[in-house]
């Protein structure tokens, strides 16, 4: 079906026109004048995320647009506001880091072009269009990575992101020709249709295969975890914090709408290979996380353990649609608010001592006793300890894993990989509460304050009161169910 | 029959030049053996009846990519030990070999336009209207994503390739 | 009429996409390393053109075109990744003088 409606893809025009707006504005106006875009950047974003939701409608199905190309249902709705709940707090915690390196509006500009392409990812429907949203994420993620382009760390960490990304998205590209060339379409439905009809194919194992190790890129998937950490260390702290929730939901989500609508037809056997590497990536994750120094790279290889967790759900997504979906959407809004959290200390910590070594967090609950309840706070919901809305996501992943049958022992897995989790996040609590010396924060930059209390609210909010964003999720995941 | 052989031509020239393109030390010499193998694959998209694919494949793969390519490798004057390299540039040995399989590539090519005239099995050959009026039609979205991955695309190498800011030291660390 | 049978096709495509792989995989110079990925990305565009050929005979012309355009928003998008890619080498050249992102090493495992 040709373009119906166009109310629907407001959201979408929002975002084009604010990233272009934001572009434009950036040389037309004088370089004193120019700290009003991130303002801008956070107002428009709200707009995206009300406009995304206002769409928002639990009895309507999947409408297809754009003669099937993309579709607008309340799993990509959903998605959407998500995206630009990073973007708004992505601006926020960015704000700080641009005024020290005096810079350059690309940035912003930069980071709407991603949620743009984020956002698009979500309702994408078709190969040609999940590929080109896709690589409009990767691309522009490298650029990131290497913002600060007089500092060689984080040139090193966009080269080594862009090859890696590079060659996944290449390996990807190969697996989407056999798809086609098995189904005789782009278009996911009827893919998904084609492929149910025949019997399993080499052919169509090898697809799959290639398929799921590009996204396995993007999302950090254990045994492509190796670009990581170095480029999670090397990016500016803002867009590690970016890059370790935005594009990683993103790949998420790709994940899920292929998995589910392509794949039916051989679910066993994505089943088996994505539970084997979500085990792996839990411990790669949490077993090399526990050795780091660095706290921006203790994050890393916390959000690859995270990636593990959320694979779970995907898993058992497979069997029990009902369960496993809003697990994952609960799950990702939790790891933002967390992480996003964690990310906001570790930049006011930084401005202070002058260092991202875990040891500057040491006797911070003398200096600044807020603070480190916070951290203290995220810490636990990262670890998945009551009250907090890291505790419920687990629960969740964990309880659709066992409802699932097959893939209980899953759950296991979680719960062993949590408690080995335990011991560096409570490392660092040790350190804020016992370590010597009391430093103080000096300046908290309005940006990160606001980033360090909605993530404080977040997180309580969603470990005492989840049931409302999870009525949501499961609307949202209603969608796939019943396949 | 002379279709099979300009298959078979083709196909073995993307393939040795790709041999080559991956296996040469000298950048430069891999990138010429890139635009031979490239130029053979448009040579086999002619051959599957995608005109226009074939025609893109020449010009915006085989020209402005390898240019770019082959600007970058310039720019980055890997010094005495590439200038050793380049001064082997000139020895037969290295460019007669590709130069032969250039001069058969397009003879394969002038073959293949007089075989032109009749289409072979499956589709045919859709002629570049068909696939122009389609790009506007059902695949608009990705036509427009592409427009903005372009967009992005240059805003992201003018970030990366700026030299120096007038005036602004950036600060030491990574916070 | 054409006696080139669609297998031939996949098994160019499959070669340049096996010498490609090997490519990026071997080469530590992030050119060459890039070029290994233009040939993946080759193979991928031989598979969809030929797919797109054989394919539709029995189906819509909808199928043809999907390959096609694929193509060329493949190509499209190679020539935004390699001008990216490009920047982020030479930015790394001026500031470290190498191209070897294992040389340039900075951060230990």
């Amino acid at each position: 079906m040709p373009v119906t409606n166009l109310q629907l893809f407001l959201p979408e025009l929002l975002l084009t026109g604010l990233a272009l707006a934001v572009l434009l504005l950036d040389l037309w106006l004088p370089r004193a004048r120019r700290s009003v875009l991130p303002v801008l950047s956070v107002i428009g974003l709200l707009l995206v995320g009300l406009a995304a939701a206002s769409l928002w409608d639990p009895q309507r199905g999947p409408v297809y647009d754009f003669w099937n190309s993309y579709v607008t249902d309340n799993f990509a709705i959903f998605l959407k506001v998500f995206f630009a709940a990073v973007g708004g707090l992505v601006v926020l915690l960015s704000t700080d880091f641009l005024r020290d390196v005096r810079a350059y509006g690309e940035y912003w500009s930069l980071l709407l072009f991603v949620l743009l392409g984020m956002v698009l990812l979500a309702g994408a429907n078709d190969l040609i269009t999940i590929y080109l949203a896709f690589e409009l994420v990767s691309l522009v993620s490298y650029v990131l990575a290497g913002y600060r382009r007089e500092d060689p760390k984080s040139n090193e960490a966009a080269l080594k992101y862009f090859l890696y990304g590079a060659s996944a998205s290449g390996v990807m590209i190969y697996g989407m020709s056999l798809l086609y060339g098995l189904g005789g379409s782009t278009n996911l439905q009827v893919l998904g249709e084609r492929l149910a009809s025949g019997e399993v194919t080499p052919l169509g194992a090898l697809a799959l295969m290639l398929v799921l190790t590009g996204l396995g890129y993007k999302v950090a998937m254990a045994p492509f975890q190796a670009w990581c950490p170095d480029v999670y260390e090397g990016a500016p702290t803002p867009v590690t914090a970016f890059l370790s929730v935005g594009p990683k939901a993103a790949g998420f989500a790709v994940l899920i709408r292929f998995a589910l609508s392509v794949f039916p037809s051989l679910l066993p056997q994505w089943q088996v290979v994505v539970a084997i590497l979500a085990t792996l990536t839990m411990f790669v994750g949490n077993l090399l996380a526990i050795r780091q120094q660095n706290l921006k790279r203790l994050l890393a290889y916390s959000s690859i353990a995270h990636a593990g967790y959320l694979l779970i759900g995907v898993v058992a997504a497979g069997s029990q649609a009902g369960w496993g979906l809003p697990a994952v959407l609960f799950y990702l809004v939790a790891y933002l608010l967390m992480n996003l959290g964690a990310f906001a200390l570790l930049l006011l910590v930084a401005r202070t001592r002058g260092t991202e070594e875990i040891s500057g967090f040491s006797g911070l609950a003398q200096g600044a006793p807020f603070a480190a309840a916070t951290m203290l706070i995220l810490l636990l919901s990262l670890t998945g300890i009551p009250p907090t809305g890291g505790f419920v996501g687990k629960f969740y992943l964990f309880a659709a894993a066992i409802e699932s049958g097959t893939w209980w022992w899953l759950a296991l897995v979680g719960i062993i990989n949590s408690a080995i989790s335990l011991y560096y996040y409570m490392n660092i609590a040790r350190l804020m509460y016992f370590g010597q010396p009391a430093p103080e924060l000096v300046k908290r930059p309005a940006g990160l304050s606001v980033v360090v209390w909605v993530a404080l609210i977040g997180t309580l909010g969603l470990g005492l009161v989840p049931e409302p964003l999870m009525a949501l999720a499961r609307q949202a995941g209603m969608l796939f169910v019943g396949r | 029959m002379l279709n099979n052989f300009c298959f078979w031509f083709a196909a073995l020239v993307a393939l040795g030049a790709s041999v080559l393109a991956v296996s040469r030390r000298n950048a430069v010499h891999g990138l010429l053996w890139l635009v031979l193998s490239l130029l053979a694959v448009a040579v086999l998209f002619f051959m599957l009846g995608a005109p226009f694919a074939a025609a893109l494949e020449v010009i915006v793969y085989a020209g402005a990519i390898m240019v770019l390519f082959l600007f970058a490798v310039m720019m980055l004057h890997l010094g005495p030990a590439a200038q050793r390299q380049e001064a082997q540039w000139l020895a037969p040995g290295v460019w007669i070999a590709p130069g032969l399989l250039a001069l058969g590539l397009a003879a394969d090519l002038i073959a293949i336009a007089r075989l032109a005239g009749d289409a072979p099995a499956g589709a045919g050959i859709i002629p570049p209207e068909a696939v122009g009026a389609a790009l506007f039609g059902p695949y608009v979205i990705g036509v427009e994503l592409a427009s903005v991955l372009l967009l992005a695309g240059v805003v992201a190498a003018y970030h990366l390739g700026q030299r120096r800011d007038r005036s602004l030291g950036e600060g030491a660390g990574s916070g | 009429m054409s006696p080139v049978p669609l297998q031939a096709y996949l098994v160019v495509a499959g070669l340049l996409f096996a010498m490609g792989l090997f490519g990026v995989m071997t080469r530590r110079h992030a050119v060459a390393a890039l070029l290994g990925i233009e040939l993946m990305l080759n193979a991928a565009n031989i598979n969809l053109v030929a797919f797109s050929h054989y394919l539709s005979p029995n189906r819509a012309i909808n199928t043809v075109l999907d390959g096609q355009v694929f193509v060329l928003m493949v190509i499209a998008l190679a020539a935004c990744e390699v001008a990216v890619g490009l920047a982020i080498i030479l930015r790394l050249y001026r500031t470290m003088g190498v191209l070897n992102p294992d040389e340039a090493s900075s951060m230990k495992w």
